[in-house]
């Protein structure tokens, strides 16, 4: 398969005293990609139409389902359709977006319509208002979704976030930082800095909050941090150690794990109560709980077998039942939201990589070839898995389209970034 | 005359009983081995390390400071059992420490090596202090007088991918947070 890369460098304010720069690279394979080309026309001070271009042809094309043309050498404004639509067809373009920003009765606008070019025919249209230089963004990635969507008949994510913690080293002192981003790199924010280790980020159902293990306290504690107000809360009361954190599908239990007379075990923390209840009791180590979509059941990481491995078991009462059976580990488990895949952490032999495990199917996928790939997580239309790599001994973010046709590296310059996860 | 006569009767007899039973316990080796006194005595010396050591202002000194010689013991991969003879008389040379100084502290610090999840590795580091938490209690040290507490993979003692340091990062380490004296 050809494969083509491309490197995208970003600067970003970190809120730190050195400046990184956010370092993307994508390789994307050609063959079967959607030709597509946009354009978009006026000229408006306060928004430049070609920041929204830049934005809408950078989230198409690195989603792997399409190839973004150039559409300056064509003509878009002829008022023949039938023309048109020859033109854009024998530029190579199957689909075309055709936008305007323009002002109307003081307020500006952006409407496009979204032709299908072999058909001849419009598919969408749609008139935005845009009241804020800081949502130009929002309202690319926004559009990015429609066309994904009415093209592909998939959800679009260009408008989902994810969380990630970074390390980084200033004269020896090690600071870890927790970072929301948009999944295309941009608008990173670090929301929590600490001395001490920060681990596990986890969001809320309503991707309102984030919860994390934080060792402020020089234990694992759970956190729950607010993104609006920044307000943090610790989940305990309890001087335990705390850690995995897991949010319930309808956001009224925390998942998390502790020991108990010498073992590891899960227990669901009621958010609206403040009670505590016990949901596994084995020998050794159960951790890494992750709800089904229903909130019915979790999934977990559990030694008892010898090994560490996959289990699921009901909240309410029942045995534990063991998913993973094939090789020496398999951990941390994320599910899709449609309750048919896992992706875990898996060692067939061969070094630690990401896989997908049909959950119907009993069929693990290997989708990674690194040797210390860790934290898969899926994104919200679960066509693409977010993971931690190692490049050259320093921790970077991948994320890869499940059929391998895409694969995004994340790399931050001077620090190492692990442990990223996907918003709903 | 008769008494220092019968007294030496006494001392010849006590002689050839104690000469006796070395003699027997030479011809079984395995009594030898397990004799109480000699493991005593290693430990009184080593306990003696911290005597010194203690002298010193704790808040100060390295964190060796904090430790009876040998403080840490070595795991298998993924595994948390404790198997050597060496690591369980550790686990014995502190467990004596803590009965004789009521007032001592120690913390138990798990990690693991950095394959793998690092919440699976947090859960490992902790089963791994928990383990020897546990043979400390059996052996009579006081429960409040022991934290536990993991790191997971994030505190590594050497730095490196390959097997041999893997084998140095999966461990524990003892330290006294108190010495109790």
């Amino acid at each position: 398969m050809k494969k083509i890369t491309i490197l995208l460098i970003v600067q970003l304010f970190l809120y730190s005293s050195v400046q990184s720069e956010l370092i993307i690279k994508i390789d994307r394979a050609e063959i079967g990609a959607l030709p597509i080309m946009i354009n978009i026309s006026g000229n408006s001070k306060d928004y430049p139409s070609n920041k929204f271009k830049n934005i809408i042809e950078n989230d198409l094309y690195s989603s792997g389902y399409f190839n973004v043309l150039d559409s300056a050498k064509v003509k878009s404004d002829l008022s023949s359709k039938k023309t048109q639509y020859a033109l854009w067809n024998l530029a190579g373009a199957s689909y075309f977006l055709k936008s305007d920003i323009y002002k109307e009765n003081n307020n500006e606008y952006i409407k496009f319509d979204l032709h299908n070019v072999i058909k001849k025919s419009i598919i969408v249209s749609y008139k935005i208002k845009i009241n804020n230089k800081n949502n130009i963004r929002k309202i690319s990635h926004a559009i990015s979704n429609v066309i994904f969507k009415e093209i592909t008949g998939i959800k679009g994510i260009f408008d989902t976030k994810i969380a990630y913690i970074s390390t980084e080293k200033i004269s020896k002192r090690k600071i870890y930082k927790l970072h929301v981003a948009d999944i295309d790199g941009f608008n990173s924010v670090a929301i929590y800095k600490s001395s001490k280790q920060l681990m596990s980020p986890t969001w809320s159902p309503k991707n309102d909050k984030i919860a994390y293990v934080s060792f402020e306290n020089n234990k694992p504690e759970i956190f729950i941090q607010t993104l609006a107000t920044g307000e943090r809360i610790k989940l305990l009361s309890d001087n335990k150690s705390s850690s995995a954190p897991a949010w319930s599908p309808n956001g009224k239990f925390m998942a998390y794990t502790t020991s108990i007379n010498g073992n590891l075990e899960i227990f669901i923390f009621n958010l609206l109560t403040n009670k505590t209840r016990r949901i596994t009791n084995s020998i050794g180590i159960d951790t890494e709980a992750e709800w089904s979509p229903s909130g019915k059941k979790i999934f977990f990481t559990s030694d008892r077998s010898g090994k560490p491995h996959i289990y699921s078991k009901s909240i309410k009462r029942g045995k534990a039942r063991r998913l993973t059976f094939e090789g020496s580990y398999n951990a941390d488990a994320n599910i899709s939201s449609d309750g048919k895949y896992l992706s875990l952490v898996h060692n067939g032999g061969n070094g630690h990589k990401i896989g997908i495990y049909s959950i119907n199917d009993k069929y693990l996928k290997i989708i990674s070839n690194g040797r210390l790939d860790e934290a898969p997580s899926f994104a919200p239309n679960n066509k693409m898995i977010l993971f931690a790599s190692k490049k050259l001994n320093k921790g970077i973010l991948v994320a890869t389209s499940n059929d391998g046709r895409i694969r995004k590296e994340i790399e931050l310059t001077g620090e190492e970034v692990r442990e990223p996860i996907w918003s709903h | 005359m008769t008494k220092r006569f019968i007294k030496n009767v006494v001392l010849l007899s006590i002689i050839t009983l104690i000469t006796g039973c070395s003699v027997l316990n030479q011809k079984d080796p395995d009594v030898i081995v397990t004799t109480e006194p000699m493991l005593t005595k290693s430990e009184e010396g080593s306990v003696d390390k911290v005597v010194s050591a203690d002298s010193v202002n704790l808040d100060t000194v390295d964190k060796k400071g904090y430790t009876l010689g040998n403080n840490i013991i070595y795991f298998e991969y993924d595994k948390y059992s404790v198997d050597k003879v060496d690591d369980k008389k550790i686990i014995k040379k502190y467990s004596n420490y803590m009965i004789k100084y009521e007032n001592a502290t120690v913390r138990i610090e798990g990690h693991a090596d950095e394959r793998g999840s690092r919440a699976y590795n947090l859960a490992l580091g902790e089963k791994r202090a928990e383990t020897i938490k546990e043979m400390m209690l059996i052996n009579g040290v006081s429960k409040d007088s022991i934290e536990v507490i993991s790191y997971g993979e994030e505190n590594p003692a050497v730095i490196g991918t390959n097997e041999d340091t893997h084998s140095l990062n999966r461990r524990v380490e003892i330290v006294f947070s108190n010495t109790g004296k």
